[in-house]
């Protein structure tokens, strides 16, 4: 419900909102612009009595004297023709400072553009209803964004995904509050323009009138102007020339006082209506007039609003893109043999779906594609259904599978069909894929047939997907493969400069190899002026470098071990019997080229401050640690655990590591080793030193964990371990962002 | 400001002289091409010494805007005369608006003007943007105006 609120009347609502968020912000500047001209004067210390007298003095036929919010004082008086004329003037002397500039100006025109798009009263009303869009969609974004986040209570954690859902989540959650008040003022001023809420000016029942026949006083004497502050004056109209009955009326912040002008005594008081003071209220939180530091915070919160519009589109574009309706050939449901049922968030799913719909009707099947929701028994012919499902924020159903629970428990019987289920995730997730495993569950509880255990796919690994493809194949007892491409960067050549083999004799080598950008691709144009020269190096730690074997558009990833550079990069590689890629690499000789991108990783980066960080890894999991210990300073204490098979032949980076550890970028460093006497794993130093964990750990230490997918789990269960003594988990550290995890 | 001007009441209709001595005053008026809001547009008749004697029309719907022709709200309130005359719609670019009103014979060709003021906010108020004699010479002839009123015609 939220999300049809939010989404599509956002894309729509766009530039509608975004100009007059524009616009609103550049008047916004006014105010504050105001408070600096020169014809803004302290108030303090004078009085009405002062100001009126020094005007009076000066003799013009005056109409009125006013003070604008800013503090100008403008004095209305006709000259000598009758014509009428504004001055600023001087509090304390009642001269003129300077006329005031009349007609159109860029303000006026802004304002008018603002108020109504410059077209008239139609443009009120496209105004107005974008007012109203904008509090609609900050509402709607609210719900939304606390359902992602997983609750209230983490609204303001660490938000993950891609970067235009990060920058969406971040800058929207800051400026929620003041954008809010902006649209809902907005709305209400733009009711009071149509007269749709009334405003009642304040008046006096019946117009008194000056005492006849006394000597008046002098206006600098006036008891009633003395009694005012010039601070609370807005405006004093005097009384009419020559006529004696007529009266000073005096509008402060306090009401309307009238005043008469032959004793100088206060003859009526009138209070303004509170549908006026609401007006004032309101007109003051939605301009800043007045209050210039509002104005200020008004700016940024609307200049904010392009920014979080597009990133909106990016993500409204990206959802609706992997539509099921764009399947050619869907085989209809009664006839298929296969059934792919999808559940998809950000419509990544989607395209893999469509992959396997392709592969699987090259096989000879006939497949039907639908969204999860579209469940239903009419399946008359089909043999297996494969269900592909993300996973949304704490673990809920994405919004294509939302009621495919609640379906499912309407079909009554067994079906005779067999079912498999992959998920889709993203392992910096607390709950991975754990719609996906909730799925696999509740059908095995309910007696369904299964193929294959539940599979998952860490951040739409192609590889993943193709190796699953495989089990697939064989559980069906056929032999098909399967394969997705997502769209690849563009890539770069990187040559091979050195290389190190550990392990000669092992049967799985491991080869540090390190490469140099060719030559002619140093820096091009774009690269300088997105400043990728001076601000962020091409290749960072925890960094992915994705590589192309050749004859392949499956790329493989591996970390960078290097140091922050823009011209080299270290890889470790580890030889897989039968590895394209890692065949490939090892035999590469020097001076043979790659091809290769680089992925970053976000969610895997060193946390900031200054607490302890703790690495765990095993093999070629020390890659990017590498690159984070030898940038490291004596100042930030890091404690290396690090799991391999034999010290003569495995240890990778033997010699820096003792060099890190002398001159303190390296605290401690534990290892183990599989291969010898005393065998032990990553896992078992860490038992061993649980104390030592515990106690960083509940000071603030961070955890970070890089290796295969088993030696992760065992890791993880053994810091849950240590952990429950002072009643923590790994589940809690990652909320917090104190534990981070990359897999292979 | 004025008892009078805080009284401000729309009367429909006029209320000014019998009907034997008095004759026919027709004006129209068109306004140039500006980019902006409506104007609003106040034709009155003042005598030969500059006092206010009538307002003949009035274009512009909410009262709450009168106060900033201040030129003529002075004037009538110096008069203690109230607002008279029809009124009509706020004028937008390049339209015109017309009234047809019954003056007594004697502020014909005595040294009485028509004056039109006229105001578009967050522009200019313009206090004298016609002024039209009411004698034989200017009647039934078109008159340029110096900011918003293109012409304006009088004919009695």
């Amino acid at each position: 419900m939220w999300r049809s609120l939010h989404s599509l009347p956002g894309v729509l609502s766009l530039v509608l909102i975004a100009a007059i968020a524009l616009s609103g912000a550049a008047l916004a500047i006014y105010p504050v612009q105001d408070k600096l001209a020169p014809e803004v004067q302290s108030a303090s210390g004078l009085d009405v009595a002062q100001v009126t007298a020094a005007v009076a003095a000066s003799g013009r036929d005056i109409d009125n004297m006013s003070r604008s919010p800013s503090g100008a004082l403008v004095l209305h008086y006709f000259d000598d023709t009758g014509m009428p004329q504004e001055d600023y003037i001087d509090a304390t002397t009642g001269e003129t400072l300077s006329p005031v500039a009349k007609g159109p100006s860029f303000y006026s025109s802004l304002k008018t553009f603002h108020r109504s798009l410059m077209l008239g009263d139609k443009g009120r009303w496209a105004s107005g209803a974008g007012a109203l869009i904008l509090a609609i969609l900050a509402l709607s974004g609210l719900f939304l964004m606390v359902s992602r986040m997983g609750g209230w209570r983490h609204l303001f954690d660490r938000p993950k995904g891609n970067w235009s859902s990060r920058i969406h989540t971040i800058i929207s959650r800051i400026v929620l509050l003041p954008l809010t008040l902006s649209a809902l003022t907005g709305v209400y001023i733009a009711l009071t323009d149509f007269e749709y809420i009334p405003v009642n000016e304040a008046a006096t029942q019946a117009y008194p009138e000056s005492t006849q026949d006394v000597v008046p006083v002098q206006i600098s004497q006036m008891a009633a102007l003395k009694a005012i502050p010039l601070a609370q004056l807005r405006k004093v109209t005097f009384p009419m020339p020559g006529d004696t009955t007529d009266v000073f009326t005096v509008k402060t912040s306090g009401g309307i006082f009238y005043v008469d002008q032959a004793t100088g005594t206060v003859l009526e008081h009138v209070a303004y209506t509170w549908s006026e003071t609401l007006y004032e209220w309101f007109y003051t939180l939605h301009t800043g007039v007045g209050m210039a530091w509002m104005g200020v915070v008004l700016a940024l919160a609307s200049l904010t609003v392009p920014l979080i519009g597009a990133t909106g589109v990016v993500l409204w574009w990206r959802r609706t893109r992997g539509n099921a309706q764009r399947i050619a050939s869907n085989a209809p449901a009664g006839r298929a043999d296969i059934v792919l049922l999808v559940g998809s968030e950000g419509g990544a799913t989607w395209g893999f779906a469509k992959s396997l719909h392709r592969d699987l009707r090259a096989a000879g099947h006939s497949v039907h594609v639908a969204p999860m929701n579209a469940f239903r028994d009419h399946y008359t012919q089909a043999k297996s259904v494969i269900l592909l499902a993300s996973t949304y924020g704490n673990g809920s159903a994405p919004s294509t599978a939302d009621k495919f629970l609640s379906n499912l428990a309407l079909l009554e019987r067994v079906p005779n069909w067999s079912f498999a289920v992959l998920g889709f995730g993203d392992r910096a997730f607390p709950h991975y894929c754990q719609f996906a495993k909730d799925i696999d569950a509740d059908l095995v509880g309910r007696g369904w047939n299964r193929l294959l255990p539940a599979s998952f796919v860490n951040r739409q690994s192609t590889q993943a997907f193709a190796s699953w493809g495989v089990e697939l194949a064989e559980a069906l007892g056929e032999s098909f493969t399967i394969s997705h491409t997502i769209d690849l960067p563009r890539t770069r050549h990187l040559t091979l400069v050195e290389r190190t083999v550990y392990g000669e004799d092992l049967q799985e080598p491991t080869a540090v190899l390190r490469f140099r950008l060719d030559e002619g691709q140093q820096a091009s144009l774009l690269d300088r002026v997105l400043g990728r020269d001076g601000k962020r190096p091409r290749f960072a730690p925890s960094d992915l470098l994705g590589i192309l074997p050749p004859a392949s558009s499956v790329p493989r990833f591996y970390s960078v071990a290097s140091v922050a550079s823009n011209e080299e990069v270290e890889i470790c590689v580890k030889r897989q019997p039968g590895g394209e890629c890692s065949g490939f690499l090892h035999g590469l000789e020097i001076g043979g080229t790659i091809e290769c991108f680089v992925r970053t990783n976000p969610d895997f980066r060193v946390a900031p401050g200054r607490k302890p960080i703790i690495m765990i890894s095993a093999g070629t999991g020390l890659a990017p640690f590498m690159g984070m210990v030898r940038a490291n300073d004596a100042s930030r204490d890091v404690h290396l655990f690090w799991g391999g098979r034999t010290p003569d032949a495995d240890f990778l980076y033997r010699d820096v590591l003792e060099t890190c550890q002398a001159d303190g970028r390296l605290r401690t460093l534990t290892t183990a080793f599989s291969r010898v006497k005393d065998r032990a794993y990553v896992q078992d130093k860490l038992r061993q030193e649980g104390e030592r964990l515990r106690e960083m750990l509940s000071q603030g230490a961070s955890v970070m964990v890089c290796g295969g997918d088993a030696m992760a789990r065992a890791v993880s269960a053994e810091i849950d371990t240590i952990l429950e003594p002072i009643g923590l988990n790994v589940l809690q550290l990652k909320t917090q962002g104190a534990y981070a995890e990359d897999i292979f | 400001m004025n008892m009078t001007l805080k009284a401000l009441t729309l009367v429909a209709g006029v209320g000014l002289a019998s009907p034997a001595l008095a004759a026919d005053l027709r004006l129209s008026a068109k306004i140039n091409s500006y980019s902006g809001n409506r104007a609003y547009a106040v034709a009155y008749i003042v005598d030969s010494r500059g006092k206010y004697v009538s307002t003949i029309h009035v274009a512009g719907p909410k009262s709450k805007y009168y106060k900033h022709f201040t030129r003529w709200a002075r004037l009538m309130a110096r008069s203690g005369k109230g607002v008279d005359g029809t009124t009509g719609a706020s004028v937008g670019s390049g339209s015109t608006f017309s009234t047809r009103i019954k003056v007594p014979n004697s502020m014909l060709n005595a040294g009485y003007k028509l004056i039109i003021e006229t105001a578009v906010e967050n522009q200019f108020y313009v206090a004298d943007d016609v002024i039209i004699p009411l004698d034989k010479a200017h009647n039934g002839k078109a008159n340029a105006g110096s900011r918003y009123i293109k012409s304006a015609t009088i004919s009695f």
